[in-house]
């Protein structure tokens, strides 16, 4: 599947995140933490003097004109090595987005800033009364044509590494008293105006990566529209199709199932028949689900229509890590329950990890959304 | 590089065959068929005639030359209008017989290809250990082989059985004339196949009809490659079944609207797609690692025991959005189940290739 160049440039991505990456490493970044933060931003720097942030991109916006290849492994290994410093929302969901949609200004612009390395992006969809019915977003967005620039009020919440980003792409309601998919624009926002307010929110697996922003009179330039104004639905549709890749849930998946299959091995349960069973069904679904998200990354870059690949693979992706996690819990029991002294490095960060990948199947587009979208859209089936 | 795309060669194959196999595909005598009342095998008059038999011989052997992978992608539509007859057996055999390059073994391959020689075999089930093994003893200088073979499909379709018997503890395998031998018990599968048992007293058997493969295990890679085309023919088979069921909750109406309307049903129906196309990916992804990969062994267990969890159960699944109609013989959608079923039921268990996969 991969040449020799990609495998090779596999061992380069392995041997950059060893150089930052402290032996024993056994947690997911929690980039709330300045020290995961600080991290994330020296591996990201590392990344981008090689041009390897987004090595699919064209030389000129600081990638290396690689295909889809390399961006795989990129964001397979970072997954699977629970490395920080893998940048979503930029290098995933805007800046493919803007490849496809943006205007010169913005390419240059934003492009070359997410392939520095020292830009943030975050992502502002989701609002307090619009989660999965995503048209129903009630962020207003005046536009002043003489001033040729947007005014925007109106709360956006979940947004992870709001506290930390220096941009957010924005959905918001430009056309007032439009309905629905009509009269929204995507928009991009610096962080550091004055009417933004971040409030962090625990989650369930204690951690606090995500956020409700508050936008009080917040000021964006025209320049900044992504597509045309009052006609950014499709966009923001395709941009979370790009988002809607289980890439970095297949690396934590085969992570977990790795270090399960070994610590079978080491308790010396391996040899039993109903352990062997699991493992293995887990395995192949495991290695399926990858050979589909490879083929959902693939199909974006093959032509503009609309494929089903994306959601297939986010469901399947976020399922078997899931099941991956609950089976590694059913072994470690108590192990992973109770703390004590000889609590060890994989049994703690199992539960950890279980609350947190709850959000695997709400982020994006819920589970239940992604299964409409297959029906209606991928097997024609009516509403 | 990742490259998920067909050619177009391929393209036609697949379009050609389609054709071919849909013409006299029909239902009703599948149906007639699995009550145990028709013997008869669809596609595999079109499959000869159209020089499939031929497709993984090389073209010196007078074949078309093609991949594996190729194979297995006749093997979906094969599997899509339950086409039944010796086609994976007598393919698998050319390709590895090709691996042998030896006058023996390029004569048989064309044979084969013109279909002269017609082969059935249950080595795979011999392999690993389902099915008995007879003997082969040294008399005088002469070979013989002595034991019963069970639950042999196509033999009425076959010249030549080829068979793992033992030799000294060791594996050999040979190819003998049908008619040599004794035939006893009919059986019937549940998809109306008829299999037979089969005994051989005292045979003599040259020298020649034992196949040497110094290079490899023939009978391990025969297995190996007879479970993935079975799991290639399982994805045509499950994706008819998908497609009977899409188009039955188009158009049955209940309360008023199509049944295709109801969220449950469209996720139930959503589960079906996204597990057939995830498993055909899969099982295709496996067909294109060469043979002699170090991982294709345990890729092969894996595309197994993924096809063996996930195709029935959407066989199953139809039946339940079928609702009573699905439970009638005369729909024919059970003769698709009974197809998974009897292919779940080859090739080994889920334990065998949990085994495999985690050496």
């Amino acid at each position: 599947m991969f040449s020799k160049e990609e495998l090779n440039f596999r061992i380069q991505i392995n041997s950059l995140i060893d150089k930052f990456l402290p032996k024993n490493w056994q947690k997911y970044p929690d980039e709330r933490l300045d020290e995961d933060w600080e991290l994330s931003k020296k591996i990201k720097k590392e990344l981008a003097k090689n041009n390897w942030i987004a090595p699919s991109w064209p030389k000129k916006y600081g990638g290396l004109d690689h295909n889809i290849s390399s961006s795989i492994i990129l964001s397979e290994i970072f997954a699977y090595r629970m490395s920080p410093g893998n940048d979503r929302f930029g290098v995933r969901m805007i800046g493919p987005t803007l490849l496809k949609y943006g205007s010169e200004y913005q390419k240059e612009k934003y492009l070359n800033e997410i392939t520095s390395g020292e830009v943030q992006w975050c992502q502002g969809y989701s609002e307090p009364n619009s989660g999965s019915d995503l048209a129903s977003v009630s962020t207003k967005g005046v536009y002043d044509e003489e001033k040729d620039e947007i005014t925007i009020n109106g709360t956006k919440v979940w947004t992870t590494l709001g506290h930390r980003a220096d941009r957010m792409f924005i959905l918001v309601r430009t056309l007032q008293n439009s309905k629905r998919h009509k009269g929204l624009s995507l928009l991009i926002l610096d962080m550091s105006d004055p009417g933004i307010k971040v409030n962090p929110i625990k989650n369930v697996s204690g951690s606090s990566s995500f956020n409700e922003i508050v936008l009080t009179n917040v000021k964006t330039s025209g320049k900044n529209i992504v597509g045309k104004l009052h006609e950014g639905w499709m966009v923001a549709l395709d941009l979370l199709n790009f988002e809607r890749s289980g890439i970095d849930y297949i690396g934590w998946a085969e992570r977990c199932l790795d270090d399960l299959e070994k610590y079978c091995k080491d308790i010396d349960i391996l040899s039993r028949d109903h352990i062997k069973i699991t493992i293995s069904s887990l395995r192949a679904n495991l290695e399926s689900a990858k050979i589909m998200t490879y083929k959902a990354l693939w199909i974006k870059t093959k032509d503009e229509k609309i494929h089903m690949e994306p959601s297939m693979s986010k469901l399947l992706a976020t399922e078997i890590n899931i099941k991956i996690h609950d089976f590694a819990f059913e072994i470690l029991s108590k192990n992973a329950t109770i703390k004590d002294n000889n609590h060890d490095d994989f049994a703690s960060r199992i539960l950890k990890n279980r609350f947190f990948f709850i959000s695997g199947g709400i982020l994006g587009g819920t589970t239940e959304i992604q299964k409409n979208i297959i029906a209606q859209r991928g097997l024609g089936l009516s509403k | 590089m990742i490259d998920f795309e067909l050619n177009e060669s391929q393209k036609m194959i697949i379009s050609n065959l389609d054709k071919n196999l849909e013409e006299n595909f029909d239902l009703r005598i599948e149906n007639k068929k699995a009550d145990g009342n028709k013997n008869y095998n669809h596609g595999w008059d079109e499959i000869k005639a159209l020089g499939f038999l031929g497709l993984l011989s090389s073209e010196k052997n007078g074949g078309l030359g093609l991949s594996f992978f190729d194979f297995t992608l006749t093997l979906e539509s094969w599997g899509s209008k339950l086409c039944d007859g010796p086609y994976l057996e007598n393919s698998i055999i050319i390709f590895l017989l090709e691996k042998i390059n030896n006058d023996y073994s390029n004569n048989l391959i064309q044979e084969i290809s013109s279909s002269k020689k017609i082969i059935t075999s249950i080595i795979s089930e011999q392999f690993i250990g389902k099915e008995q093994i007879p003997m082969i003893y040294k008399e005088n200088n002469e070979y013989f082989l002595e034991g019963n073979v069970k639950n042999l499909p196509y033999l009425e379709q076959s010249t030549d059985i080829l068979i793992l018997a033992l030799l000294d503890n060791e594996k050999k395998i040979v190819i003998v004339d049908k008619n040599k031998l004794r035939i006893l018990d009919e059986n019937k599968t549940i998809t109306g196949q008829s299999l037979n048992d089969i005994n051989s007293e005292k045979l003599l058997i040259s020298k020649n009809e034992i196949i040497e493969s110094k290079e490899f295990d023939f009978a391990e890679f025969y297995s190996m490659l007879f479970t993935l085309a079975k799991c290639a023919e399982s994805v045509g088979i499950a994706s008819t079944v998908l497609n009977m069921t899409i188009e039955y909750v188009k158009n049955r109406e209940q309360f008023n609207k199509p049944l295709a309307s109801f969220q449950a049903i469209q996720h139930s129906a959503s589960d079906m797609y996204t597990k057939l196309s995830e498993t055909r990916e899969f099982v295709r992804y496996c067909s294109k690692l060469s043979i002699d990969d170090k991982n294709m062994k345990k890729y092969v267990s894996l595309a197994k025991i993924k096809c063996d969890e996930e195709l029935s159960k959407i066989a199953w699944n139809s039946h339940q959005i079928h609702g009573a109609i699905g439970f009638t013989w005369d729909y024919g959608l059970h003769l698709m189940t009974r197809k998974l079923l009897l292919n779940k039921s080859l090739n080994g268990d889920s334990l065998l290739h949990s085994e495999i996969q985690l050496q």
